[in-house]
């Protein structure tokens, strides 16, 4: 789950991490939290706000209604903004970059740098030398050399500052088994360090951070532009991707992008990917086709691809054939089944009148040639 | 012989009263895995398909040898089950588990390495030596004994080529399923690694698929260290960016984990990168019979 920079500057701040005195602003006819100057930051689960305009220094009432009311209605990348954070202008003698991530890496690393204020991928292309990286040994944390060399490396004047703030970080990158934190800039103000701006992800797996996240979301329908997305209760992966004549479904997601492969090698389109996860019930197959069939997209085949190991054949059948009885199918499908339960899964479906296939590469062809023929 | 699990390999089952672990706890004992011992706390002194039921493994390791665990415990408790496990002196844990916080998973794998323990997966289908022994879920019918070593991330894509290698008529020596990712313990260049060094494996054969960089580790390797042949096929080539088609570590994200990354790396480092099925069996077919 990634959080809005008020969300993330909360937990920061909950572990003793300063950060400047802020308030958040939902709506246009808002008075003013915080005395002037302040800076208004727009909220959205994007970076690249303040080339957009969406941060902007407000001196007094008229440029504060017109700000706020501007980037209100501002949509960045795509995001629209989702309220505004008010906050208490300040003046960074210097900006570092601090992160702690578990993103594409095999350890919780820390990232450290000189050039914060920039996005750090930029640094990395163009001042790679200014990027200090370390691992972290989950079981001891940063140990007290690394801290040292650390503050050596960076060359910054208040070492028992700089590790006092890693330490914080790191207890809550670990507390809330995060995936990433990163404070960007981490500002010197007055000689002391401040989070200016926050990263934050949260692992949904986490299971000590069950009651926050639902708090979180429960907070969040104050937002105005929040999508109330539906969450997909079940183990399925469903990805629309359009513009394709076949829906696909697999119950392995290495089978299902080898499948994808094959069908453009082929010559065919596919409209939506659909991923049934670990091992999976007759209810989560049937809910696959229904996902599959209202799409919104104008599919001509069905394409499902079965190889069971944790999956029994039978339970997959029952789901394919319920959803057919329940919901009548008038374009054809093609069926590859086999693994556990497969004479059973065959039977099942032969009952419904559905044939069943067994090479992977003959099924892909077929399901090819219908969904060019029924055009 | 065979990498990871061999003749000698016993077998403990974490989690063996829960539906799953029950299923194929019986499941292995019929292709001939040896399964000493059964752990799920508060169901000590019970049986399942004959196989007795421990509340500890501390316990169960009074009454039996063994050296391998397979662990389908839930992702709540399987951080603890873990360390159990490998306190327990073991070489092997294989981890079927999915759906576990990235920061426990780091721990299993860290406190694995402090114990000189393997951690296959999690989130996998495990290691099977076709004729031997298997401490996973393969449905062994699409497997058959032979010279050619397998590593995949996906269990169902291993399942699929070697379907396709048996009705070839060539089998296999060992086949190591990985997970899904994004973080491993036992990778597929620690499996390379292995075959290498394996005198009955003539020919590796790397699946993979797009996100994260094992690929490009195990290229790496191979450039350095391997003089068998390796096949590679590469998943997810027509993958949209930035959305997980299923495993979470199958992402690509920016120009990071992208299919032709991967597969430059492999052709580079000597590897033949195929297209599919049909030519993975051709290449495979012909290097055994060279």
């Amino acid at each position: 789950m990634n959080l809005y920079e008020f969300e993330g500057k909360r937990i920061l701040s909950d572990f003793g991490i300063p950060v400047p005195k802020s308030e958040m602003i939902y709506a246009k006819d808002a008075d003013a939290p915080l005395t002037y100057p302040f800076v208004l930051k727009a909220q959205v689960l994007t970076g690249g706000r303040g080339k957009a305009g969406g941060i902007r220094v407000c001196a007094n009432e008229a440029e504060f209604k017109k700000n706020a009311a501007e980037i209100l209605d501002m949509t960045i990348k795509g995001h629209r903004v989702n309220g505004l954070l008010c906050e208490q202008m300040v003046k960074a003698e210097r900006e570092l970059y601090l992160s702690i991530t578990l993103q594409g890496v095999d350890r919780p690393t820390l990232i450290i740098s000189e050039a914060g204020g920039m996005e750090i991928e930029e640094v990395a292309k163009t001042n790679p030398d200014k990027i200090i990286k370390m691992e972290i040994d989950p079981f001891t944390g940063l140990k007290d050399y690394q801290l040292n060399s650390l503050a050596k490396l960076l060359g910054y004047p208040d070492v028992q500052d700089l590790i006092a703030l890693i330490k914080k970080v790191q207890k809550a990158f670990f507390d809330t088994k995060a995936l990433l934190v990163e404070i960007n800039p981490l500002g010197v103000v007055d000689g002391k360090l401040l989070a200016m701006d926050s990263k934050f992800v949260l692992d949904d797996n986490a299971r000590n951070m069950r009651n926050k996240i639902e708090a979180i979301e429960e907070e969040r329908k104050k937002l105005a532009n929040v999508l109330a997305v539906e969450k997909e209760k079940t183990t399925i992966t469903f990805v629309p991707l359009g513009s394709g004549e076949i829906g696909l479904i697999s119950d392995g997601a290495g089978t299902g992008m080898l499948t994808l492969d094959l069908i453009y090698d082929g010559g065919g389109k596919v409209a939506s990917f659909c991923e049934l996860g670990g091992t999976t019930s007759a209810e989560v197959m049937y809910r696959a086709m229904k996902l599959t069939m209202e799409s919104g997209f104008p599919i001509k085949s069905i394409l499902v691809v079965l190889i069971g190991g944790f999956n029994r054949m039978d339970d997959m059948a029952n789901g394919i054939t319920g959803y057919i009885k329940d919901h009548k199918l008038d374009i054809p499908i093609f069926t590859r089944m086999c693994g556990t339960m497969e004479e059973e899964g065959k039977r099942i479906m032969a009952e419904a009148g559905l044939a069943t296939y067994y090479d992977l590469t003959e099924t892909v062809n077929q399901c090819i040639k219908a969904s060019l023929e029924v055009k | 012989m065979s990498i990871l699990i061999d003749k000698d390999t016993k077998v403990l089952v974490q989690g063996i009263t829960g539906k799953s672990g029950s299923l194929q706890a019986k499941i292995m004992m019929e292709f001939g895995t040896e399964i000493v011992a059964g752990v799920t706390p508060g169901k000590g002194g019970m049986a399942v398909h004959g196989i007795p039921v421990y509340d500890y493994i501390a316990e169960a390791k009074k009454d039996h040898d063994f050296n391998t665990v397979i662990s389908f415990v839930p992702p709540a408790a399987i951080k603890d089950s873990s360390f159990e496990a490998i306190d327990a002196g073991i070489r092997l844990l294989v981890v079927t588990t999915e759906g576990i916080a990235q920061n426990d998973v780091v721990e299993i794998i860290q406190y694995a390495r402090n114990h000189n323990c393997y951690v296959v997966g999690p989130g996998c289908a495990g290691v099977i030596a076709p004729g031997i022994t298997k401490v996973g879920s393969h449905p062994d019918r699409f497997f058959k004994p032979g010279r050619v070593g397998v590593v995949s991330k996906s269990g169902a894509l291993s399942y699929e080529i070697c379907k396709t290698l048996t009705d070839a008529g060539i089998g296999q020596s060992t086949v190591a399923s990985i997970g899904g990712g994004p973080i491993w313990g036992f990778s597929q260049k620690d499996a390379v690694e292995l075959f290498e060094k394996d005198p009955d494996t003539d020919v590796i054969v790397l699946l993979g698929e797009i996100g994260g960089n094992q690929e490009e580790r195990a290229a790496e390797y191979i450039a350095k260290h391997v003089k068998k042949p390796v096949v590679s096929l590469i998943v997810g080539r027509n993958a949209p960016q930035g959305k997980s088609l299923g495993h979470a570590g199958a992402i690509v994200s920016g120009n990071v984990g992208t299919a032709s990354t991967k597969i430059n790396a492999l052709t580079n480092a000597g590897a033949t990168v195929v297209k599919n099925p049909t030519e993975l069996v051709e290449k495979v077919y012909s290097y055994l019979n060279a």
